[in-house]
């Protein structure tokens, strides 16, 4: 009986796990981009070619980002991971049920022995490399030409990213209209004819949407981007202890991936310039760009340089500007309020703006090829 | 060896051996010896005599153009570890033709000058391993900056957006994964380059083969931009120099701009810039202890700290100046917000040094936290070595060459302002790791204290701080030079003038740009792991470097 109590609580806990697990997928699937509930729509896909490279150091990698290493490289990681899965069979293993101890002991200790075989034959069988496939070969331009050219699949794939940028590429080649533009609809709120939906819908985005800006003005992410001096006094002096931006939940992510707000601080170069408008595409909306300092507004000292960009609105969109050379940390923390004040705002605007845009180009790419 | 024997050493060695293809040339300094080579191609002989005379670097080589005579003048000078003596060598190649041997084979510490004087002077150098732009995209083709003649619009003619192409065909980088080798490029934007850098690696497995620095990411062109600013002007250029050490740098332009002009310092000024200098350099110090911790891995501690103490510093800087980064605070003439300014009062002082005996129980907390933490010593011992004569040659200076066991300190060699009437230590290393950097700086700031307090108590209590120049006296002909040791190296500024109110050509010396060139030799058979560390021990600061 006591054998039986036991496993009925970890077989709760492993139906709980499972469950989470479903309802996680199942709840993104709905509110996700696509689904019926969507909501942010626009936070994961960007249009930008720049979104899809591989890394964000500002460069563009060429050739390929991935390639086989040397399998010394994976033994001490292999053996970490197999010896920590390993654990709570383990855990379970210690505890002595005294009918079945032989027997549990000879099945974990077969199945260790098998598992390390197994390993083993994997590792000699294999060679001398381990080869991790290449699954982001497709760059951006050839799904366009792709697309271009007729092939469906592409076509697909690209318009899920960008409806935009397929007019410029002769779309008169494409002999059949595809059927993937009839399951393409387009968005719009007001028509859903199910009641249930829309209602649900109207729930879910007041209520996620309210917890989205609240989180985003709350806890603005901004990446740790140093051009130059004044990088030493936003982010690095209010980011210690006498100015601590963190109590404004403000935390430096290394990558602008997860970034929200970036600051662009110094003289932004020529030569710097495509590299930052990288590193704007690569941000998830919403996304907001703070012109730090003299320099970045306009030029500042260096204004007239002949390598020196006179202001980096010519570049990429600046929503906030903040002027000083360099602006003291006092600034920054009311630009934070500021921040607070306009986002939601400027985030719903936004989204109308987008939604139009989107609805605007599908139509119009379906006249085109209809055509 | 004494001045005077070693400059009629130097005198002696180069007339005979050169005979008619070079004459002297009298300076206004003292201490040093100057020649005009009249046939440039016969500069590696001089170098090769000056080498056996024991100079230690090429520190500075420039170009002036001069149009109306269709030359650009090219300006060598030369530096000792022992002695205060430095040789310049002046020589003029054509303006249409500028060709010359290169320095480079005889000399490693040449190569990022000539590459410099190549990149925006167009001079060719004949011989150099690698001749290509530096701060300009490699493949640059529309002109030379720095040529009187230049149009700058020309530079909106680059395909600047056309990026992937442009950068990668430089360092010759196959498209096709060769057998393990592969390519990394670390920055512009990453946390571990401190600014706006790039290092372009090639790998084996997590072993570095072979790495190229990639400068020009902030380069604003302040060498152009000062032609056509008055001296006063120029130093706030000087204060964007470099964003962690303004005052070192105003000092080096305005002694050059005083070198220039003749101009009298009053005595008190010259010892209140002491302790500016200082503060400023405990400032820098303290900036990169936090950067090299947070590159370590220690963030919440070592990072945190250094800069806790950094900001009671800079409020004195700032109640003195006004402002928290850029001071423009050493002016021409003295020191002083106003023309007429008379004082900074002594309650100023009193809380300086309350703040100093503050700082050295922290010092020993820093010590605490990393001297006595096993896993400090483990990544900084052994890593990034350049030592002895090899840090030398590659041209190294300030904390790096110290690191190095190499005694050699501009404060010390050739004293500037009052340092000769103070008494401090000259910290120096024994391995040349990551390890003997950190070890000196830390030493330095300890030394820097020291510097301060003496000052405090020797230097004269009334007085005037700033003298004052009329706007018509602030023109000069001839050269000006200033030469300080900066928080990262033997800083130089050189001035020509031209009889009017701006400047003719203005050449400032970064040392980061030197000590970043040295991570081609450094990172050699390093591991992809310590680049961190290494990189962060040469203490980077960008805007500096590319100027």
């Amino acid at each position: 009986m006591i054998l039986t109590s036991d496993y009925v609580i970890l077989g709760i806990f492993v139906l709980f796990m499972i469950g989470a697990m479903i309802a996680a997928i199942i709840l993104w699937k709905l509110i996700a981009s696509g689904g019926p509930f969507e909501i942010f729509s626009k936070r994961s896909i960007t249009p930008e070619p720049y979104k899809r490279a591989s890394y964000e150091c500002g460069e563009v990698p060429i050739g390929k980002t991935r390639f086989s290493f040397d399998i010394e490289y994976y033994v001490f990681p292999l053996i970490f991971i197999v010896f920590d899965t390993f654990t709570p069979f383990l855990l379970l293993w210690a505890v002595i049920y005294s009918p079945y101890e032989q027997i549990l002991n000879l099945f974990f200790v077969g199945l260790l022995i098998f598992l390390f075989i197994g390993m083993m034959i994997a590792i000699i069988k294999d060679g001398k490399k381990l080869v991790i496939p290449d699954y982001q070969k497709k760059a951006f331009l050839e799904l366009i030409e792709r697309s271009a050219e007729g092939d469906e699949e592409a076509l697909e794939e690209f318009l899920r990213i960008e409806p935009l940028t397929i007019i410029k590429k002769e779309p008169a080649k494409v002999d059949k209209v595809p059927d993937v533009l009839e399951r393409i609809k387009p968005i719009d709120y007001a028509t859903e004819t199910n009641i249930i939906i829309r209602w649900i819908r109207g729930i879910l985005k007041k209520l996620l949407g309210w917890l989205f800006r609240w989180g985003l003005a709350k806890s603005p992410w901004i990446p740790h981007l140093g051009i130059k001096c004044c990088a030493l006094e936003i982010p690095m002096a209010v980011g210690v202890s006498r100015f601590d931006m963190e109590r404004w939940g403000i935390i430096p992510p290394a990558s602008p991936r997860q970034a929200d707000v970036m600051i662009v601080n110094g003289p932004v170069t020529l030569k710097w310039a495509p590299r930052l408008k990288a590193l704007y595409d690569q941000m998830a909306e919403p996304k907001f760009v703070v012109a730090l300092g003299e320099c970045a507004i306009i030029g500042g000292p260096f204004k007239g340089s002949y390598s020196v960009l006179e202001g980096i609105n010519k570049v990429i969109p600046v929503d906030f500007y903040l002027p000083g050379c360099p602006p003291r940390p006092e600034m920054f923390l009311d630009l934070v309020m500021e921040y607070r004040k306009r986002m939601p705002v400027e985030i719903e605007e936004r989204r109308k703006r987008i939604v139009e845009a989107r609805n605007e180009v599908i139509s119009v790419l379906k006249k085109v090829l209809t055509e | 060896m004494s001045v005077e024997k070693i400059i009629e050493e130097t005198n002696q060695e180069i007339t005979s051996n050169l005979g008619a293809d070079v004459e002297k040339k009298e300076l206004k300094w003292p201490n040093h010896v100057g020649f005009r080579l009249i046939n440039p191609n016969k500069i590696t002989d001089v170098i090769k005599i000056l080498k056996k005379l024991g100079y230690a670097q090429p520190v500075l080589i420039t170009g002036v153009d001069k149009p109306e005579e269709n030359a650009i003048e090219l300006v060598y000078k030369f530096n000792r570890i022992d002695s205060p003596v430095m040789a310049w060598i002046y020589t003029s190649v054509p303006r249409d033709n500028p060709r010359l041997p290169s320095i480079t084979p005889l000399w490693k510490a040449a190569f990022p000058h000539e590459l410099e004087v190549y990149d925006l002077m167009g001079v060719i150098f004949d011989g150099i391993p690698d001749l290509r732009h530096v701060f300009l995209p490699w493949d640059w083709d529309l002109g030379f900056p720095l040529r009187k003649d230049w149009d700058p619009n020309l530079a909106k003619k680059y395909p600047w957006w056309e990026q992937v192409s442009n950068y990668y065909d430089a360092f010759a980088i196959p498209e096709e994964e060769v057998d393990d080798i592969y390519y990394v490029s670390i920055g512009p934007q990453h946390p571990a380059v401190h600014g706006s850098f790039r290092v372009i690696l090639k790998l084996r497995g997590d072993t570095i083969l072979e790495a190229w620095p990639d400068f020009g990411w902030i380069h604003r062109g302040i060498e152009k931009l000062a032609e056509n600013k008055t001296y006063e002007q120029i130093l706030i250029y000087t204060d964007r120099l470099c964003y962690a050490s303004s005052l070192t740098w105003n000092l080096t332009y305005v002694l050059a701009v005083e070198d220039l002009l003749n101009v009298e310092v009053p005595e008190r000024a010259q010892w209140f810039r002491v302790i500016l200098v200082e503060i400023q350099r405990i400032i820098s110090h303290l900036l990169w202890l936090a950067a090299l911790s947070g590159d370590l891995g220690t963030f919440h501690s070592m990072f945190l700290y250094p800069l806790r103490e950094r900001e009671k510093f800079l409020d004195l800087l700032e109640k003195a100046s006004g402002a928290r980064l850029t001071y423009s605070y050493i002016k021409i003439g003295g020191v002083g917000i106003f023309k007429h300014a008379e004082d900074v009062p002594e309650t100023w002082f009193n809380e300086l040094k309350d703040v100093l005996r503050d700082f050295r129980g922290k010092i020993r907390e820093y010590l605490d936290m990393t001297a006595s933490n096993e896993t400090f010593h483990i990544r900084t011992k052994g890593i990034g070595i350049l030592k002895g004569r090899a840090a030398i040659e590659a041209g190294a200076t300030g904390p790096v060459l110290r690191a190095a066991g190499i005694k050699y300190d501009v404060r010390k060699v050739a004293p500037y302002l009052v340092y000769d009437q103070i008494g401090f230590e000259i910290p120096v290393g024994k391995n040349g790791d990551v390890y003997d950097r950190w070890w000196v700086r830390i030493n330095e700031i300890i030394q820097s204290t020291h510097i301060i307090e003496q000052v405090i108590d020797e230097m004269p209590k009334q007085g005037p701080l700033r003298t004052k120049i009329p706007p018509a006296k602030l023109r000069g002909t001839g050269e000006g030079f200033g030469r300080t040791e900066d928080p990262r190296g033997e800083a130089v500024i050189y001035i020509v003038g031209n009889g009017t109110n701006k400047p003719y050509r203005i050449h400032i010396r970064s040392p980061t740009y030197i000590n970043l060139s040295l991570l081609h030799f450094i990172l050699r058979k390093a591991k992809l792991a310590d680049i961190a560390a290494i990189v962060g021990s040469l203490d980077p600061c960008m805007a500096e470097v590319d100027r």
